[in-house]
């Protein structure tokens, strides 16, 4: 039956999961931009994001030089700073001011400048020393290419030690020990390879999934009172809020199901992000975590009552949920109350079970707790229920946005 | 003569008319407002507590030394003395250490072997181990740099006392163990700060993305409400698309530019954030960019059906659009097509260029390159805009003439 708003009411008999599900599926028929962009925005922009981070590490990065001495000696060092991965000797310049000036124009990070006297100093014994200016604008860049230059100053330096000891009459192996008495063997138990695709990519994947399914949510439920349908909604699962809630929720957590799958193919199959741990937790997790982002977004509009608002919200704090994840920037360096925040944020336990399980290799029962507490998020949801109970039935919640 | 002074006449009463309907539809949409208004300062209130005490520093290791003797010892308290870590445990076995490490109490462990101070004394490379976590990258960095600094030193003075009892001069020994030394300096964010090079990025997109989405809320409204009929002059004959998109951006410019002077001479000095440019310089800087954005926004904002349609749609891209600026990750780890292809998002060049403006102190010929594309991706939108609206008008119109 059609009253006269144009809204169907259902009898007793036709009202049920199935008759929201499918109404569900009419809408999204209907509403081909919202049905369009919940399903291909996530995947284009997890495409975009592998395709940004296929290469993983930063190469090649722009140095220029200053080669006072323009010796052989001093050419074989810059050669040997040149040849690290991350550095690219692209400029022999004459002065560190025009380098100062080519950083500001962005051309290059770093210069490295070599004394006069560079070769000369070296034979007589005298000590010498070398500096690099590197900016550090930019964290990572300066820090690889300070890594990089270090290490091979300090190699071209234990060189030209090595050979006066050799030709002090100390035999090879006896060298080694003597210019290195001490040294590390490096165990990187997780993200073994420091590639930064694995380290910020599981951050920005789910990123993209979250942020779809809580606005697709917040839109789902928000239009039902913006378009005065709510009542209708509410008759088609024949006055059971629970019905008509999971019933409508269904098509939208299968469509992010499937952006689920996609990146865990995208990331432990086709990039190939180490993945020690149990799979299965980590499929329970995100399956939980979507969840939770889903009954958020019902939370905003139950609570609200606008579907503008209750978007603006969902965007907000969905948005935000990256830098309070503790991925980029650690909590352990935040203060503990912007720490704390953090766990405001179903993001934040998602990433943990993901460090957990496929960085990590942790036991299962590090992650129970992290599920425990995702699950503690949708319960507080699930109590805005009965408030959406409310506004779905009273027309002065109607219309608004 | 005179017609021509009334066509210019009539031009400039609908630019007025243009302005004011804009104006009236962004303080009159408490949505539009606290996206416009409010996004700015919530974000970068939170951001700035987020990212505020800026330096990772002392973060916890364990110190597993099963070799106890002085030398290990004085290795232990040199690394301790570093500002990058603090030891937090010494557990007695790397079992113990790695519960520990599960339980995020430590994020490094550091094992120093039974045979460590012997084999220095025999004259053969003692080697320790260090297991770190390359998950959580800044605190690797600061436990990498941290050993691999106390490492060298160490190995410098051992030296140097082997070359001593060999017989040489201090002089002669300082100089075998290290001939050739090098100073590292860091020019511009010396301290590395964290925020110091993302805050004027993420502020330079959050305008972006408010401009973009509150454009489109307000072109979503329009056709909801059927209000583009508004856009007709006391005769009934209809702006044309050019008037619309100048007084659009006329008006974004008055707020974003106000915005600016407020962010960046109040707001960002109450942080206390390096801002070497002028405000001249900023507000210069900034005007391409911001017609850039806003007429890519009007251009997007003639095809949203709904208000909400331009939260659905565009919030989800800040991310994409952040990682373009650079600034997660440098230009050198992305594809060449994919970093030449962001450029016709104008944040990644007006990001590129701003921070060195405002960090670096780099003048407006140093970012002449950034600027220019900005001044070109601002023409192109303007005309893509104009004709998105002259499309919209039409569609009015012809929907207007038939009810």
């Amino acid at each position: 039956m059609v009253d006269d708003n144009g809204m169907t009411t259902y009898d007793t008999r036709e009202a049920g999961f199935g008759a929201v599900f499918f109404r569900e599926l009419r809408f999204l028929k209907r509403d081909t931009t919202f049905s369009i962009s919940i399903v291909f925005i996530p995947i284009i922009t997890m495409f975009f994001l592998v395709a940004l981070f296929y290469k993983g590490v930063p190469d090649s990065m722009p140095v220029a030089v200053v080669d006072l001495d323009n010796s052989p000696l001093s050419r074989q060092m810059i050669q040997m700073i040149d040849a690290t991965s991350s550095v690219d000797v692209a400029y022999e310049i004459s002065s560190l001011e025009e380098g100062r000036n080519m950083m500001k124009k962005g051309d290059v990070s770093a210069v490295v400048v070599v004394p006069t006297n560079f070769q000369r100093s070296i034979y007589n014994g005298d000590k010498v020393d070398c500096s690099a200016f590197i900016s550090g604008l930019n964290i990572l860049v300066g820090s690889l290419l300070e890594r990089d230059i270090t290490t091979a100053v300090k190699s071209f330096s234990a060189g030209i030690e090595m050979q006066k000891l050799l030709s002090m009459g100390k035999s090879s192996k006896q060298v080694e020990a003597i210019s290195m008495p001490i040294y590390y063997d490096k165990h990187i138990l997780f993200n073994p390879y420091t590639s930064y695709a694995y380290y910020l990519l599981p951050g920005f994947m789910p990123m993209m999934i979250l942020l779809m399914i809580l606005l697709a949510s917040a839109y789902a439920f928000g239009i039902e009172l913006k378009e005065r349908s709510a009542k209708e909604w509410l008759s088609a699962s024949g006055d059971n809020i629970l019905v008509a809630t999971f019933a409508k929720m269904l098509p939208y957590t299968l469509i992010s199901i499937g952006h689920l799958f996609l990146m865990n193919y995208l990331m432990y199959d086709f990039l190939a992000v180490p993945l020690v741990g149990s799979k299965e937790m980590l499929l329970v997790a995100g399956f939980v975590f979507l969840i939770a982002y889903q009954m958020l977004g019902i939370f905003f509009v139950a609570v609200f009552a606008n579907m503008r608002l209750a978007m603006s919200l969902s965007a907000g704090y969905g948005v935000l949920a990256f830098s309070f994840s503790g991925l980029t920037f650690p909590f352990m360096a935040m203060s503990p109350f912007v720490a704390a925040c953090g766990n405001l944020f179903p993001l934040t336990f998602y990433m943990n079970v993901f460090i957990d399980q496929a960085m990590r290799g942790a036991p299962l029962s590090m992650s129970y707790i992290d599920i425990a507490i995702l699950l503690v998020f949708i319960f507080v949801a699930l109590l805005s229920l009965f408030r959406l109970r409310t506004v779905a039935q009273d027309e002065q919640f109607w219309g608004r946005s | 003569m005179e017609n021509l002074f009334d066509k210019a006449g009539s031009w400039s009463d609908n630019l007025v008319g243009v302005i004011r309907r804009e104006f009236k539809s962004i303080f009159t949409d408490s949505g539009v407002m606290l996206i416009l208004f409010g996004a700015i300062f919530i974000y970068s209130t939170l951001y700035s507590l987020a990212y505020h005490n800026e330096v990772v520093r002392e973060v916890p290791i364990a110190v597993v030394d099963l070799n106890k003797t002085t030398t290990s010892r004085q290795f232990v308290r040199a690394l301790g003395a570093s500002p990058s870590v603090v030891i937090a445990a010494e557990p007695t076995s790397l079992d113990a250490a790695k519960r520990l490490f599960y339980k995020r109490e430590v994020f490094g462990v550091i094992v120093i072997p039974l045979d460590f101070e012997k084999k220095i004394a025999v004259g053969e490379q003692a080697r320790f181990a260090i297991y770190a976590d390359a998950s959580y990258f800044l605190m690797y960095k600061s436990l990498f740099t941290a050993t691999s600094n106390v490492m060298s030193l160490t190995n410098y003075k051992i030296e140097v006392d082997q070359f001593i009892k060999a017989g040489m001069s201090s002089l002669q020994a300082e100089v075998l163990a290290d001939p050739v030394g090098l100073n590292t300096v860091k020019l511009f964010n010396r301290n590395e700060g964290y925020a110091v090079f993302v805050m004027p990025a993420i502020m330079l997109l959050i305008i972006q993305q408010a401009l973009l989405i509150a454009i489109g809320m307000i072109g979503g409204t329009f056709r909801e409400r059927k209000l583009y009929r508004e856009y007709r002059d006391q005769y009934g004959s209809w702006y044309t698309p050019f008037t619309v998109v100048f007084g659009k951006l006329i008006c974004y410019l008055t707020i974003v530019i106000a915005l600016m002077v407020i962010v960046f001479g109040v707001y960002y000095k109450f942080w206390n954030y390096p801002s070497l440019a002028s405000m001249y310089d900023v507000i210069v800087y900034v005007i391409p960019y911001i017609i850039s954005v806003s007429a890519l926004s009007i251009a997007l904002s003639t095809m949203f059906a709904k208000r909400e349609n331009a939260i659905l749609l565009l919030v989800i891209w800040s991310i994409p659009f952040l990682l373009l600026c650079a600034i997660s990750f440098p230009v050198e780890g992305m594809p060449s097509w994919l970093y030449h292809l962001g450029l016709i998002i104008p944040s990644s060049s007006a990001v590129m260029g701003f921070i060195r403006l405002e960090v670096m102190g780099a003048s407006l010929e140093d970012v002449n390159f950034q600027y220019t594309i900005m001044w070109w991706l601002s023409a192109v939108y303007v005309v893509l805009a104009v004709f998105m609206m002259g499309w919209r008008l039409n569609k009015s119109k012809k929907d207007f003439e038939i009810n």
